[in-house]
């Protein structure tokens, strides 16, 4: 009777219950949390692939503006540990395509010194020498060769544009056409060359040539190397269509008879 | 039918602005000095006649003739601008229209006198009164009062010369 008085006792009194049971609850609970992932693990993952597989596109609406929001939070706060992170990724692609564009130069360099120890090659090169050319122009040339991107005839004192012929250029030409006149304005002003014409801007291998006449002067934008063929052929188009416009005074109030000229005259200088 | 026009005037009497407005309608309260020349385009329609300006926004200089003189070649017409509340802007101007009338070889001048919001209408009846020349149009570019009305109006002498 006395040991069922102190098992009740033991039981019902709360201290006591926690003293005997408190340290087994903390030892069960610590080899839960190291064991949990292992016993748990496999199906709480296997239940959430179930889930989401399930219902995808509820998880991707839910989370999706979570993610993005602490995305952009994360790459504002640490712009410097983003540029660190990204800047090897990036500089490995800028420097293999860096190489693959050598690669491809120099394939092209190769190309050309072959047909130039030719016995082709070697006959070209006795017309170049002959005829005063360097052969290292010749090659460069040969890598890049002219081509015509646009044409624009500008009156000469007011900047307007009178006609173009474009090649897939999306620049606005009335505002370049200003805005050559203004620098030609500025240049000629500059220098007091009222007598002299700005011929040539040049912008690494894009190349803006002016010719004035007296009312009106034409721009050729050329992309490329020129070379002495190209420019022939150039010089032939702009004096033709120059003379038309001179014979016909009519081309000067008829902007697209003006128009139709100026492709008739240029669209087989890139030929 | 396209025709040059330039704005000339003082800096930061806001030709610039006054541009910005017309032709794409907005205003911006940051002053930014305009190097050399801005070109813009902007096509008018004055009672069914479609006219489309190319706009030459010289950079602002007290002396007319700092202005390159090959910019007023061909010019059709022009805006003289000044600031209302600025007096050093409008002083000695039939002196300065007639250099421009001499240098652009043109008489459709439209002289305007912008920034009118920072004016009560008061001040802006004294200003008018001390000038002596005709002023055609009060504007404000920052609360787009007259804007419109000062290109359409040299638009229409423009047309009418």
């Amino acid at each position: 009777m006395a040991k069922v008085q102190a098992l009740d006792r033991e039981i019902n009194d709360e201290q006591r219950l926690a003293q005997q049971v408190g340290p087994i609850l903390e030892k069960r609970i610590a080899e839960l949390q190291e064991t949990f992932p292992e016993r748990f693990g496999p199906v709480i993952t296997e239940t959430l692939k179930v889930q989401i597989k399930e219902s995808q596109d509820d998880v991707v609406e839910a989370i999706s503006p979570i993610i993005t929001k602490s995305l952009k939070a994360q790459i504002k706060d640490s712009q410097d540990e983003v540029v660190e992170a990204i800047y090897p990724i990036m500089g490995k692609l800028i420097k293999k395509y860096i190489q693959k564009e050598i690669a491809k130069l120099s394939e092209s360099v190769d190309a050309r010194m072959r047909q130039m120890f030719s016995f082709k090659g070697f006959w070209q090169r006795f017309i170049y020498r002959v005829k005063g050319v360097k052969e290292s122009e010749v090659v460069v040339q040969g890598l890049l060769p002219p081509v015509l991107e646009e044409i624009m005839v500008i009156e000469n004192d007011s900047g307007l544009l009178l006609a173009n012929y474009s090649i897939g250029s999306n620049t606005d030409p009335d505002l370049v056409a200003g805005m050559l006149t203004a620098i030609k304005a500025f240049v000629e002003d500059a220098y007091s060359k009222s007598e002299q014409d700005l011929e040539y801007i040049e912008y690494e291998t894009f190349t803006l040539y002016l010719q004035s006449f007296k009312s009106f002067y034409i721009v050729v934008a050329i992309s490329g190397v020129l070379n002495q063929a190209f420019k022939d052929r150039l010089n032939d188009a702009v004096l033709g269509f120059a003379v038309k416009i001179a014979e016909d005074q009519n081309y000067r109030s008829d902007q697209r008879a003006m128009q139709s000229l100026l492709e008739h005259h240029f669209h087989e200088v890139n030929d | 039918m396209q025709k040059k026009i330039l704005l000339v005037g003082d800096f930061g009497v806001g030709k610039s602005s006054l541009v910005e407005r017309f032709v794409y309608s907005r205003f911006s309260e940051e002053y930014k000095s305009t190097i050399g020349v801005v070109i813009s385009k902007k096509e008018l329609n004055l009672e069914g006649l479609v006219l489309k300006f190319l706009i030459w926004d010289v950079a602002g200089e007290r002396e007319i003739s700092e202005v390159p003189a090959s910019y007023y070649l061909g010019c059709s017409g022009l805006l003289f601008v000044f600031d209302l509340t600025r007096p050093e802007t409008w002083v000695g101007m039939s002196q300065r229209l007639e250099t421009i009338r001499q240098m652009s070889k043109s008489d459709n001048i439209i002289v305007v006198g912008n920034k009118s919001d920072l004016c009560e209408p008061s001040q802006i009846e004294q200003v008018l009164d001390k000038i002596g020349v005709r002023v055609d149009a009060v504007t404000s570019a920052r609360s787009d009062d007259n804007v419109d009305r000062a290109f359409h109006e040299l638009g229409r002498r423009i047309v009418n010369d």
